[in-house]
Parts: C-alpha cells; sequence; structure tokens
C-alpha cells in the first residue's frame, strides 16, 4: 500500500515534471521562432528593398536610353539625354513616377561649372543659374547616380541652324520606398 | 536501518534529480550557443559589392561627348572630346583656334577638370587618386599619348575603366579607392 | 522502466509512456512546422525570382540595336504568369504583371499559390499566357519605333516551346533576321516542320498564318483571331508582327494599347519639344498634337485593321514632317 502510494506520488512528480519542461521547451521555441520571423521579414524587406536597389541602379543606367529622355536624334551617342525634352517633360512628373516605379528623379550638371541650385525653370539652367533640374519627387533617398552626357541644343552653332553641345552630368535615380 | 536505507534513497533522488535540472540546462545552454554562432554567422554575410567600374566606364563614355572650348580650324564649330582625342593623336602638333594650344594640352586640362569635378579625390574621402591615359593598343605599356594623374601613389583597391575609340586609341581611366 | 515484478508480467510506468507520447507528438509538430516554413520560403523565392526576371528583362531592352536574344536560365521548372492590365487614370500607362511558381524536384504538384506578382509600367512582355519552362525562357528584344521610339518589345517563350517558320512566301528580310539571330527553338524550314512544333506561315494555312495587307500593315491569325499589326519605322519593321505571332491574343491587344499609350504622351513631349524649336524648318506642333489626340482613340476598344492603316498614315506623316527638318530634327 505504502509501495503504491509511494509510486503514485513519483508518477504525479513526474508528470509535473514533464509538464513543467515542456512548458519551458515551447516558450523557447516560441522565443526561437519569434526571432526567426523577425530575421525573415527583415530579409524579405532588405530583399525587396535590394531588389528596388538594382531595379534603380539599372534604371540610373538605363535612363539615356528611355524615350522620354534618351537623345533620339543621335544614333551615335548611346549615353545622352535630350535636355530640351527634360524640359517640356517637367510638367508630366506625376505620369512618369508610375511609369519607372521611382520616387525622384535629378539630372545634374557636372561639366562646365555652374552654381550649385536647384533649378525653378528651364532657362535658369540654360543660363548656368543653376545645375541641378529635378523632375520627378523632392526627397532624394537611397539615390543611384550614373553618368551621362547632357545635350542641349544651341541655336548659334552649325553657322546659326543649330546644333547639339555636350556638357558632362548625372542622373540621379531614387527607388519606390517599401 | 529502514530509514538510513531511505534517507540514503532519498539522497539518491534528489541527486538525480538535480543531475536531471543540470542536464536539462547543460541542453538549453548548448542549443543557445549554437543559435548564437549561427546568427553570428547569418547575419555576418554583408552586403554584396557591386561591379564599380561600371561608373568609371560611364564616365569615359559621357565624357567623350562633352563639346569643349576648342575649334579645330576657324570654320569648325567646338569640337568634342572624342574629336579632340583623334586630333591629337593624329599629330601632337595640332592646335586649337584661335588660342593656338595645343590639342593634346587641351585634352589634358580638360579631362583633368572633368575628372575633379565628378569625383573628390583627397585623403579621407573614398576616392584617393586617379591615373588617366590615351594610349594606343600596340603599345599598351607606353607612356601613352596623353597621360595625368593625382599625385597620391596607387593603393591596391583600383576601379578602372577603358574605352576603345577608332584608329586603335584607348581611352583608360583608373581611381584608387 | 521494465521491472520485474511478480511473474506475471512487465511493468512499463507512466512516466515513460507519457514521455513517449509526447515527444512523438513534438515531433510531429517539429516536422509540420518545417514543411510550412519550407512552403514560406518557396513563396519568398517565386517573389523574388519573378523581380529578379523583370530586372533581368532591362538589359535585354534594345538601346539603339536592331534586336537582341538573350537566355533566362532557371533552377527548377518554372511557369511565369504574365499578365497585362489596360491604362487607367491611375495607371496611365498600364501595367505588366508578372508571377512565378516552381515546381522543386522534392515535390510532384505545382503550388497553388504562386509567389507575389511584380508589376512593371515601363516594359511589354509579349508570350503564352503561361509559358512553362525546365530551365530556360528566351527572350527577343525588339525596338518599336512610331515614328519616334517608343520602347523595346519583349517577346518571350520557352524551352517547352517550338516554333517553326515555314519559308515559302516569307519576306527575305525576315528570314535574314532570324537566321542572324540564330534563336533555340525557333526553326525555319522550307516545308515539313517538325509535328511538336507550332507552325507559323506567309501562304497557306497553319498554326498562326501571316498576311500583310500592302506595304504598311498586316494580320496574324491564330486561335480564331486576327492580330493587326503595322510595320514600324525602324530597320527591321517587323517587331509588332512578332510580338503577335508570339503573343496570346488577348495580351496582344491589351499591350499595343498601352504602347499606344505610352507613344500618345511621348508625342506631347515632342510637341512641347517643338515649341522650342520653332525658329526653325516649319511649325511641327500641330502635328505632333494631332497624332497624339489620334492615339487617344486606342483606349476605347481593341485595335482594328483600319485604325492600324490610319495610324500608319499618321505615323508616316510625322516621320515626313520631322524629316523634313533636316537641320533640327524633333527627333
Amino acid at each position: 500500500m505504502r509501495e503504491v502510494l509511494v509510486r503514485s506520488i513519483k508518477a504525479q512528480m513526474k508528470i509535473q515534471e514533464m509538464a513543467f519542461m515542456l512548458v519551458a521547451v515551447m516558450i523557447f521555441f516560441g522565443m526561437v521562432a519569434l526571432v526567426y520571423f523577425s530575421i525573415t521579414l527583415a530579409n524579405v524587406r532588405s530583399q525587396a528593398a535590394s531588389l528596388g536597389d538594382q531595379e534603380a541602379q539599372a534604371l540610373a543606367r538605363q535612363m539615356a536610353t528611355t524615350p522620354e529622355l534618351g537623345l533620339a536624334s543621335s544614333t551615335d551617342c548611346a549615353n545622352c539625354v535630350d535636355m530640351e525634352k527634360a524640359f517640356a517633360f517637367k510638367d508630366q512628373t506625376d505620369i512618369y513616377k508610375k511609369l519607372w516605379n521611382i520616387d525622384y528623379l535629378m539630372l545634374e550638371r557636372v561639366y562646365p561649372a555652374s552654381d550649385e541650385k536647384i533649378c525653378a525653370a528651364a532657362f535658369e539652367y540654360r543660363e548656368q543659374k543653376c545645375n541641378q533640374l529635378v523632375l520627378i519627387g523632392s526627397q532624394p533617398y537611397a539615390t543611384k547616380t550614373a553618368f551621362v552626357a547632357l545635350a542641349i541644343w544651341d541655336p548659334s552653332l552649325r553657322n546659326g541652324n543649330g546644333g547639339w553641345k555636350y556638357e558632362l552630368g548625372k542622373v540621379h535615380v531614387s527607388p519606390k520606398r517599401i | 536501518m529502514s530509514s538510513g536505507k531511505s534517507m540514503s534513497r532519498l539522497n539518491a533522488y534528489k541527486k538525480k534529480g538535480q543531475e536531471e535540472m543540470v542536464g536539462f540546462v547543460a541542453i538549453m545552454l548548448v542549443v543557445a550557443i549554437a543559435f548564437l554562432i549561427f546568427l553570428g554567422i547569418y547575419l555576418r554575410k554583408g552586403p554584396s559589392t557591386e561591379v564599380e567600374n561600371f561608373e568609371i566606364s560611364q564616365f569615359l563614355e559621357s565624357s567623350f561627348e562633352v563639346t569643349t572650348d576648342c575649334r579645330l580650324s576657324s570654320t569648325r564649330d567646338p569640337s568634342d572630346m572624342g574629336e579632340l582625342i583623334r586630333s591629337c593623336s593624329a599629330n601632337s602638333a595640332n592646335t586649337c583656334y584661335p588660342s593656338g594650344k595645343e590639342v593634346c594640352d587641351e585634352v589634358k586640362e580638360s579631362m583633368m577638370v572633368l575628372i575633379e569635378s565628378s569625383w573628390n579625390f583627397n585623403e579621407t574621402s573614398p576616392e584617393k587618386g586617379y591615373l588617366f591615359a590615351v594610349k594606343r593598343e600596340t603599345n599598351l605599356s607606353d607612356q601613352g599619348i596623353v597621360s595625368f594623374g593625382s599625385s597620391t601613389p596607387p593603393t591596391s583597391n583600383i576601379r578602372s575603366a577603358e574605352k576603345p575609340l577608332p584608329g586603335g586609341i584607348i581611352m583608360y581611366l583608373e581611381i584608387y579607392s | 522502466m521494465l521491472k520485474r515484478g511478480d511473474r506475471r508480467g512487465y511493468e512499463f510506468s507512466f512516466g515513460w509512456l507519457f514521455a513517449l507520447f509526447v515527444g512523438a507528438a513534438v515531433l510531429a509538430l517539429a516536422v509540420f512546422i518545417a514543411i510550412q516554413l519550407l512552403d514560406t520560403g518557396q513563396y519568398q523565392r517565386e517573389s523574388e525570382e519573378a523581380k529578379r526576371i523583370g530586372v533581368l528583362l532591362t538589359p535585354a531592352e534594345t538601346g539603339l540595336e536592331e534586336g537582341k536574344f538573350s537566355t533566362i536560365y532557371v533552377d527548377d521548372e518554372t511557369r511565369l504568369m504574365n499578365d497585362c492590365e489596360l491604362p487607367t487614370t491611375n495607371y496611365p500607362f498600364g501595367t505588366q504583371l508578372i508571377s512565378l511558381a516552381t515546381r522543386p524536384s522534392y515535390r510532384s504538384e505545382w503550388q497553388e499559390i504562386s509567389g507575389i506578382e511584380s508589376s512593371f509600367h515601363n516594359k511589354y512582355i509579349f508570350s503564352t499566357k503561361m509559358p512553362e519552362a525546365e530551365g530556360e525562357f528566351y527572350v527577343l528584344s525588339k525596338p518599336l519605333s512610331m515614328p519616334f521610339r517608343v520602347s523595346s518589345l519583349v517577346i518571350l517563350w520557352s524551352d517547352k516551346e517550338n516554333y517553326c517558320l515555314r519559308e515559302t512566301g516569307a519576306d527575305p528580310q525576315i528570314l535574314t533576321q532570324l537566321r542572324r539571330l540564330n534563336m533555340t527553338n525557333i526553326y525555319l524550314k522550307a516545308d515539313g516542320c517538325p509535328s511538336d512544333s507550332t507552325e507559323i506561315c506567309f501562304s497557306g494555312g497553319c498554326d498562326i498564318a501571316v498576311q500583310f495587307i500592302g506595304t504598311s500593315h498586316g494580320v496574324v491569325k491564330k486561335d480564331a483571331q486576327q492580330l493587326p499589326f503595322i510595320l514600324s519605322t525602324d530597320s527591321d519593321p517587323y517587331a509588332l508582327m512578332y510580338a503577335a505571332i508570339f503573343s496570346d491574343p488577348d495580351d496582344y491587344s491589351c499591350q499595343f494599347r498601352r504602347l499606344a499609350a505610352r507613344a500618345e504622351y511621348l508625342s506631347i513631349i515632342y510637341s512641347s519639344k517643338a515649341q522650342s524649336f520653332s525658329s526653325c524648318g516649319a511649325d511641327i506642333v500641330p502635328i505632333f498634337q494631332d497624332y497624339a489626340s489620334f492615339l487617344n482613340t486606342f483606349k476605347s476598344g481593341a485595335p482594328t485593321q483600319q485604325q492600324m492603316n490610319d495610324l500608319y498614315q499618321k505615323m508616316m506623316g510625322v516621320k515626313q514632317a520631322n524629316d523634313a527638318r533636316s537641320s533640327c530634327p524633333v527627333y
């Protein structure tokens, strides 16, 4: 009888131990899962952001060849941006923000040197009173850049018929924020 | 005697219980350490490095088109850098109109301005120095038709690109980080 | 613990039984969670892959070249869902949707739900609705000018799709182009195409029949539908013809209307640019504005042969006016 009682108590103790152990293990696994999913989620976010970055990098490099900005009349220049189109484009930025999945697009003149400020109008850019023409957005974020040649129409060239003058520039692109 | 026996059995059980607890804690510790090591290895893989010489390649493509102040003759419009490089390679005695400056000097000065406007070279910035050259394909070990650079000696971290031009000429730029 | 009690039997303690039972339950739970995580991982991979393929397709687009053929490699058996959404007020250029489903080697069935759709507004992919590849997708990029450069068309098929073009009646320029590109799974035969291939012909009847109407436009007949196309002003003018041949009919109509929208907005940009060139050459602004208005009519429905004929005439009008300004062309 006493032995049965002792065994019964022992059994109950074992059940108790097992129960506590299971609770501890479950809490442990729960914490591990929490850490794993938070890392995974951060990883998915960073993968998505990285893919967005890659897209923006590719876009920065390709900007000079997009029909909206590329210099179509010159078949020799694969890396030329048509500033006359950029000036015209400036009025339709909401539409083009969606076309390229970007939040920010800016053309910067590197050479010849001019005042380092954002242009309010096309004539300021022509008169070299500014060097940054913002086409889309206003706040750069994680921008990707690429060198381009900026082509501006100069009516005085070619004996007054006009021709293209090329400057060294950079295109700045910010991917769409996730 | 029986109480002595039960005492020793109780002690044995206590010891066993304690051993089990220690064992469980030891397992938890091993798993936790293994997890931390895994986490450390996983988080250590940093951002992948981009092929940066693409930036220099695009710089060379773009600067090739840039319109300079040099006219190759009185009847011509200002030439672009590509035309000046071809003219300099064909004959180093060619001069600009009306300044009379040698075309090769104009290439050197204009490219220097372009390069130093595009990157900020000093000891505290990521880019420490550079070397630019225009060379003939047939004689790459030579000084070059045009060659100049910053005074900083080359470091071990070099990015570079080259642009082949018609007539067997190569335009080359390397940047030290 | 097995104990020999009285000689009637062995005692198997309750503790062991309980431990065995709970252990089995915990193991089963762990295996279940592992499988769920594998599925989540696969979902994530498919979503990334769709975006990666979209990004990879960007360099494949032509800048100044006539056409480019390239191969995209995939690790597992992959199904690409290609969908097109028409231009809307929110998305004036329409949307190109790509999603992927994969079938890894450890599964015998396709996932019911594929990865997250990736959306692009500046890509135009022409393919069947759901091309399936064992290891490779093939991409042909062709520039499209109407008459100014509008975009590059991306024509896509898989290693499980075979196309055979019957040379009889085909324009020699088309044959020369195709031979130069030497594309995988595209065969050129005088006659006698492989039985497992989709036949394309320029005379007579076959799976996909191409019929030219004059020198301006034509129609591709497939799946009991007629897909009209125009010849572009590129050196190889057949980009839309290839697109119609390889594309699902509904998607072709949708993509063409997206292209028309893109051309319309480009025409507006060129008309603004032409204003700053007004001192050089005849006034070309009204021509671009008229062209933009005409392109707007494609928003109302699927393109017809008559519309294609009118489009070609308008397009050539813009081209001639621009070419006349030899000293300061607008594009």
